[in-house]
């Protein structure tokens, strides 16, 4: 017979030995050398901690009273994780990117970092999980009194034995559960240790099941026959019972703070939860399927009025098999620390976060506080919190002093924290999911749960007066708790869960169509609700190396292909990796980054690494540097492409200048020898007249008189020529003082027409003027004007080709100015010669006139002087000049 | 987002094998290997969906078994363990087929 210190020294073993795992398990991963911690086996593991105490020894207990039922427990949570594609994946990813650290912060964080959501759902959590904390130090005490009293049917619990436990449990969830403060919340030693009890807790009850088929029943044909035999030998299940717990238990899956401080917080990476996806229905399957074996054989072997929950222990012990009994009482034993742990780092890290430190920092609100100060202060809360968990559960344990009030809890704490699950699902996949809404819902399905359910549970006449439950409260019979707006006859348990959510939900929604969200929450509800989209399908699968090599494609792009695979290579080196792609750790994401900035500008860098590592979200603030520096670089090449276009303009007119200059270099060149051939003409015959002169003897009076008269009229030519020339140097120098006098245009014109056609004999050149248009006085240097009407006049007569010439002046006035046009009916002036005809030296054509080419030069030079223009008109008939003078002197004259 | 992230990390074949130097395998006509391995996915991913949508219609296959049937509990159980193995049998294969056509040209894990 095992004694009860040998089955203290067990336990007491066990545990150190539980003590010595989590330690090693956290200083691997403080070493970094935690890989194995984070294999997707041990999650899946760490994840049957849905199976407490309650259900190791209550669902044979419960197979036993109420036939198949107990199945629904398990197979709600299946069903979630086989349909893990659609909440699980979500919420898992939805916890690592925005680093979630409860199920209160993630409604809290999903509805605008609400903390009144926040302090709501850790209330309802505590208030729903403390009954079951209290649940499992019962069904770990009333196991130790199963070995302590073996012979009763129903052995009496030691309040010690589960005030020991608790304190036990505080001390290593202590330890353990507050070691370290990370940002992410994750506890690898504790998590290693509810791995270890899972395989434990399974091992038990698969060798209790072989035990009883193989051992007891007589193999498995013989087992179902047994089965088949049995009180429990047809199906009968109440079908609405089996619908709503298995949805109930569902939806308590991803609910419960525990399971969600597994599921979520603990969850490293997808294939952690890839696994688990189809090995914890497994593992369910394996922990249910002897249930109805040990039922049907502990009915069969134990004497009548045994208890059922006790089976798993009280059969093995009647077979005289003492260390079968040992296994399973670690197992239960196992069952109810690991669920406790668990659920009191998670209810301690929520009171902490949501209650106890915005307390605190309202009360030191102004006093200066260092970090170091308030991280002390979170884990002395953290602490305070795990033990105030323990002793809330033990207190409850004690007051109910094992009441069968207790061995309900378990469903009803799952409809207590299933009111989460509106919030929770409407946040993940409904947009218009508001702050208001989630309150209205959560308060409205809290308050139903507890009138309609938990207040109940504790007995009619605690709490509630009985004649609450006859006749409603008041007397207000559609109010009944049991029973509200007159829908009797339902089992308690569904009237409520049916009430409590349906009225939760269309609260949740009802109010979040009412209401209008704050930016934050809108702008959570979009990161929450896009997550897997902003992550990218297929990239979410490959991690590390994935990773490095989009980064690489990345970089290439923007470094370009030789610079980048160089960057990776330095890196990789630097880490000390054989090839060419280096680990994504933060210093080299730094480092890739900061060369990308150089590039492309440190918030795209920032975003487009983000964008390829995945674990950081882009902020609003990140989109909006990306937006300002794209700006920026459009209006960079706008401001290059003005540049590029006015600097295609100027070499346009360069380019033009140039050929002009190229034109007017050809002119003066052709000019220059001209002018010397001008020169030496008359100098030839002016030499070779004065030698006859000089030396021929008898020369007649008439032919000296000749021959000087050459000599003079020579000597005139170049006199005239050198005038000229001075006179544009003159103008040019604007040395020229003007001799300002009244006169008429008509008087100009007929000075400057008899003075060139003064000796042309033929005078072949007809003019045609209308003098009634040239009635205008004028107030101008008058002698110069008329140097340039001579000028224009006699260029028609040497150059006009017409067989007969004719020349017409046209006068006529028009804003402000005086236009004289002359124009002939020659063939003009070539247009590639037109720009060029007022420069020094320029002469058109071939020179049968002989001039100089300064008459247009001065011509411009004079009426520029005089204030006014002269132009070479374009498409007329022949060639076409129009002098332009103000003609405010004209007017002031008249 | 989908634009965008396709815009940050576009993956055409070409410059994954310029990074990692693997062989060139198919020259052209890659495309329609790629196209059909996403194609493949997808549809994995729709079992993946449907695969609770079945399980809730077999579990709920008890609420239609009245006394009148007899079902037996033996039967009843063998019924819903059998059910209950076979879908997370196919769950784990589904991943499985989901992983090999989202990893494509990998030849063996790095890490």
């Amino acid at each position: 017979m095992t004694t009860l210190n040998a089955l203290a020294a067990i336990s007491l073993g066990y545990v150190i030995l539980l003590f010595v795992v989590a330690f090693v398990a956290e200083r691997a991963a403080r070493r970094g050398r935690g890989r194995w911690l984070r294999a997707p086996i041990v999650y899946t593991l760490s994840l049957s901690i849905y199976c407490t105490g309650w259900t190791f020894y209550g669902a044979v207990g419960s197979a036993a009273r109420t036939g198949f039922e107990y199945l629904t427990i398990y197979l709600g949570p299946s069903l979630v994780m086989i349909g893990w594609w659609w909440i699980l994946r979500k919420l898992v990813r939805i916890g690592r990117s925005q680093r979630i650290t409860s199920i209160a912060d993630l409604i809290s964080s999903r509805y605008g970092k609400s903390n009144l959501l926040g302090i709501g759902v850790t209330l309802l959590a505590v208030i729903g999980t403390t009954p079951y904390i209290a649940l499992q130090l019962k069904s770990v005490t009333q196991s130790v009194g199963v070995f302590a009293q073996p012979d009763t049917l129903y052995p009496s619990e030691n309040p010690y034995t589960a005030f020991w436990v608790a304190a036990g449990l505080a001390a290593f969830t202590v330890i353990f559960g507050t070691r370290n403060l990370d940002a992410n919340e994750r506890h690898h030693g504790v998590v290693m240790a509810i791995a270890l009890e899972a395989v434990v807790k399974l091992a038990a009850l698969l060798a209790l099941g072989v035990f009883v088929v193989w051992g007891l029943g007589g193999g498995f044909g013989p087992m179902l026959e047994r089965i088949d035999a049995s009180p429990m030998g047809t199906w009968d299940v109440n079908g609405a019972r089996w619908a709503g717990v298995l949805m109930l238990s569902a939806a308590a899956f991803i609910c419960l703070p525990r399971m969600f401080q597994v599921l979520v917080v603990e969850n490293d990476s997808d294939a952690q939860l890839r696994m688990a996806a189809w090995a914890f229905p497994i593992y369910l399957l394996l922990v249910s399927l002897f249930v109805v074996p040990i039922a049907v054989m502990g009915l069969e072997l134990l004497p009548s009025g045994s208890n059922p929950d006790l089976f798993v222990l009280t059969l093995p012990l009647s077979q005289g098999n003492e260390a079968l009994a040992l296994l399973t009482f670690l197992g239960g034993f196992s069952s109810a620390t690991s669920m406790v742990i668990v659920a009191a780092i998670a209810l301690s890290t929520m009171v902490s976060n949501h209650i106890v430190m915005p307390i605190w920092l309202e009360l030191r609100r102004g006093s200066a506080s260092v970090s170091g100060d308030v991280r002390n202060v979170v884990l002395l809360s953290r602490r305070l919190s795990i033990a105030g968990v323990l002793l809330f559960g033990y207190l409850y344990y004690a007051l109910s002093a094992g009441g069968e009030g207790l061995a309900a809890i378990g469903l009803i704490s799952f409809t207590g924290v299933a009111q989460v699950l509106p919030a929770m699902l409407g946040g993940l996949f409904w947009r218009g999911a508001t702050r208001v809404g989630a309150l209205a819902g959560l308060t409205i399905g809290f308050a139903v749960w507890l009138y309609t359910l938990y207040l109940p549970s504790l007995g009619e006449g605690t709490l509630l007066p009985i004649a609450w439950f006859t006749d409603g409260p008041w007397g207000l019979l559609w109010l009944q708790p049991e029973a509200l707006f007159g829908l009797t006859g339902m089992d308690p348990l569904l009237h409520a869960v049916f009430w409590s959510l349906s009225l939760n939900s269309v609260a949740f929604v009802a109010f979040s169509l009412a209401s209008f969200p704050s930016p934050l929450e809108r702008l959570q509800g979009a990161q929450f609700v896009n997550v897997s989209q902003a992550q990218g399908g297929a990239r979410s699968w490959l991690q590390g190396t994935a990773q490095t090599e989009d980064l690489m494609i990345m970089a290439q792009r923007i470094l370009g292909a030789s610079d980048a695979q160089a960057l990776f290579r330095r890196e990789a080196q630097r880490q000390g990796l054989e090839g060419e792609l280096p680990e994504p750790n933060a210093e080299f994401l730094q480092t890739l980054e900061r060369e990308l900035a150089g590039t492309v500008g440190a918030a795209t860098a920032h975003a487009m690494v983000g964008q390829i590592v995945g674990g950081t979200s882009v902020s609003v603030e990140d989109l909006m540097a990306v937006a300002d520096e794209t700006a920026q670089m459009m209006e960079y090449s706008a401001r290059l492409e003005a540049q590029s276009r006015e600097l295609s303009r100027t070499a346009k007119e360069l380019r033009t200048a140039n050929a002009k200059l190229t034109r007017l270099s050809v002119q003066k060149d052709a000019f220059l020898s001209q002018i010397s051939h001008e020169l030496r003409t008359p100098m030839t015959s002016i030499r070779a007249f004065s030698e006859i002169l000089r030396d021929a003897d008898g020369l007649s009076r008439m032919e000296r008189n000749r021959y000087a008269s050459i000599i003079h009229d020579e000597a005139v030519r170049l006199t005239r020529l050198l005038d000229d020339l001075l006179d544009l140097s003159v103008l040019e120098n604007g040395q020229v003082n003007l001799n300002v006098a009244q006169g008429r245009l008509s008087d100009l014109l007929d000075r400057a027409v008899s003075a060139a056609l003064a000796d042309d004999g033929e005078a072949h050149l007809r003019i045609k003027r209308r003098s009634l248009n040239e009635q205008v006085w004028l107030n101008t240097d008058l002698e110069r004007l008329t140097q340039v009407f001579i000028n224009l006049i006699s260029n028609a007569r040497k150059y006009c080709d017409a067989d007969q010439p004719v020349l017409e002046i046209r006068v006529s006035a028009r804003s402000g100015q005086l236009q004289v046009d002359f124009v002939d009916n020659g063939t003009g002036i070539s247009p590639e010669a037109q720009d060029v005809i007022f420069e020094k030296f320029a002469r058109v054509g071939h020179q049968k006139a002989g001039g100089a080419g300064l008459g247009l030069a001065i011509c411009r030079q004079i009426v520029t002087r005089l204030g006014g223009e002269i132009v070479y008109l374009p498409e007329q008939k022949g060639a076409a000049f129009r002098v332009i003078v103000p003609q405010e002197t004209a007017m002031a004259a008249q | 987002m989908t634009t965008q992230s396709g815009r940050v990390v576009p993956s055409p074949g070409k410059e994954i094998e310029q990074t990692t130097q693997r062989p060139v395998q198919l020259p052209l006509g890659t495309s329609y290997f790629v196209e059909r391995k996403i194609y493949k996915r997808r549809r994995m991913v729709d079992a993946a969906r449907a695969l609770p949508v079945l399980a809730g219609l077999l579990w709920a296959v008890p609420l239609l078994w009245s006394e009148d049937l007899g079902i037996t509990a033996s039967k009843a159980l063998i019924y819903l363990f059998l059910t209950w193995a076979g879908l997370s049998a196919a769950t784990g294969v589904f991943i499985a087929l989901i992983r090999r056509h989202s990893a494509p040209d990998r030849p063996e894990a790095r890490r």
